[in-house]
């Protein structure tokens, strides 16, 4: 099969990071009024790694969030053991959003938010964070989990999580779609657009490239 | 593209307008009658005043109406024991003058990633925050203004403010018998809520100070500091690729007396805040007394960078050499 056509096109190399990306680094304690948590899955041991770096007054003035996911082994008595002043669980990402809403909206300017779990979680999280007003500045992302994506196809408009190929089938209007490198904030996905319009007999190797 | 920075317009002084015991209004239309550059709120302009032997240069915030273009406003404090640019304008300046004017700079525009805009004067630093208001409303964005002045007599604009912004503006009376503060305000404020503060060295520090503490990002923090340039003994200076000698004098800023002197540096806001003057000290005797929000203290203590527009060299047989 020919992929002469993708030579050059780096949105077909795996990896990279891009500026529209949310940057992912490791969380630290910052200076605050008020400290919003919110942990996905394996995320857990990325804030009990980020309470080996904090002072006791931290947790004073901190909202916990923890979203398990049914991801194993449950972490709940552990991060309730930080003492946070405020403690919640909310099995799924959907089932947390209208509580995170509430939350950011009132919410105090000299809050700050620390976001970790999968790029979806992260992205969703950000997502709902800048409509609230809080800017990235404000923010810190730590990935734990497999770093599968959430891609919106640019044809049918519809959005699939936890993509771990490329290229993919979009599950809505079965186009054949190449995971861009290309994120947008503002959807909370990365672009899929149709890998083979020209002739679509032609089929690229999926490769498991986000995993 | 033509850089418009340094860009000038001649003007006409078209009236003058007592606000206040000590401020007044000037209104500048075009000389040539065409129309006005636009600005935004929180631009200023650099008003040239030839006086005597100088040129003074002093900047003002632009606070006239955003959508007319015909004119600018400004509006100026008379401060007696200043160095005498607003006494300049108020003893000085009469309706039909022409005078040198820049292009509006702005160093105070808005943000507009945020969801709320707090705006904060005190006294005469009401100006920048009129235009940002305009620009504000014009726009159907949420915002809420607090002015602080000494007394109601002394806060120039305050009817016209009340009546324009109603329960958006808020009129707070500071002195020995009322001590308003602004940190509650600031810690009451919901999240994405950006501060922009003009006024007195000490209330701007102290928004600044509390929005530290608070964890208020530094992107949300908008501080607009005009700077009078300090005065003191004479000294000199040696521009080095110049050649040249010249004395600055006692209520004069170091830019200024290069200025005489025929070079230009570039300018923007001539109050220790931009950056754009910078220059670079070649040596120096006596010591540098840095008065800008420019530098990093380690760039002042290396004494290797000054702000000529607001600093100045002193102590025993002051002189300094600069990379001029």
């Amino acid at each position: 099969m020919d992929n002469s056509h993708l030579a050059g096109n780096d949105d077909y190399i795996e990896g990279e990071e891009r500026f529209s990306q949310i940057p992912c680094s490791t969380l630290e304690p910052m200076d605050g009024t008020c400290h919003i948590i919110l942990a996905q899955g394996e995320g857990a041991l990325a804030v009990l790694d980020l309470a080996k770096k904090t002072s006791s007054d931290f947790w004073q003035k901190t909202h916990l969030a923890y979203v398990p996911d049914n991801i194993e082994p449950n972490r709940t008595s552990q991060l309730q053991d930080l003492n946070p002043r405020w403690f919640y669980e909310w099995p799924t990402l959907d089932a947390a959003l209208p509580h995170v809403r509430e939350i950011f909206a009132n919410s105090k300017q000299g809050s700050r938010l620390y976001v970790t779990g999968t790029h979806s979680f992260i992205g969703i999280i950000f997502q709902q964070a800048h409509n609230a007003g809080i800017d990235p500045y404000e923010a810190l992302a730590e990935r734990r989990g497999p770093k599968t994506r959430r891609i919106q196809c640019v044809h049918c408009k519809g959005f699939m999580d936890n993509v771990a190929t490329q290229p993919v089938t979009c599950s809505h209007c079965g186009v054949l779609l190449l995971v861009r490198g290309h994120y947008s904030r503002r959807l909370a996905a990365y672009q899929g657009v149709c890998i083979n319009a020209e002739d679509t007999s032609e089929i690229p190797e999926t490769k498991e490239l986000f995993s | 593209m033509k850089n418009i920075v340094g860009n000038k317009i001649n003007a006409i002084v078209e009236s003058i307008t007592p606000v206040t015991e000590s401020i007044k209004r000037f209104k500048f239309i075009p000389e040539d009658g065409g129309e006005m550059p636009v600005f935004a709120g929180g631009a200023h302009i650099v008003v040239e005043m030839p006086d005597g032997d100088i040129i003074r240069r002093n900047p003002y915030s632009l606070m006239g109406n955003i959508d007319d273009r015909s004119s600018y406003s400004i509006s100026v404090l008379q401060v007696k024991e200043g160095r005498g640019g607003s006494n300049y304008m108020h003893n000085n300046v009469k309706e039909g003058d022409k005078l040198t004017i820049s292009y509006p700079v702005n160093l105070f525009a808005l943000g507009w990633k945020a969801h709320k805009h707090l705006l904060i004067a005190g006294g005469i630093g009401i100006t920048p925050i009129i235009s940002q208001a305009q620009t504000l409303m014009q726009r159907m964005l949420p915002f809420e203004m607090h002015y602080i002045a000494r007394s109601e007599e002394k806060a120039a604009y305050l009817n016209e403010l009340s009546q324009l912004y109603g329960k958006r503006f808020h009129f707070h009376v500071r002195n020995k018998n009322s001590r308003w503060s602004v940190d509650p305000l600031l810690l009451n404020q919901p999240v994405g809520t950006h501060v922009y503060a003009c006024g007195p060295e000490k209330l701007m520090n102290n928004v600044v100070d509390t929005c530290t503490q608070a964890g208020w990002d530094k992107s949300t923090v908008h501080i607009e500091r005009f700077l009078a340039p300090a005065s003191g003994k004479p000294y000199t200076i040696e521009l080095k690729e110049s050649q040249k000698h010249i004395t600055v004098r006692k209520n004069q800023s170091m830019l200024e007396a290069i200025e005489q002197a025929g070079v230009n540096p570039p300018y923007l806001c001539r109050g220790g805040a931009c950056g754009q003057c910078e220059t670079q000290v070649v040596s120096f005797s006596g010591t540098l007394s840095h008065h800008d929000h420019f530098l990093s203290d380690e760039e002042k203590a290396s004494g290797k960078k000054i702000m000529p527009c607001v600093s100045r060299v002193e102590g025993d047989n002051p002189h300094i050499v600069l990379e001029r």
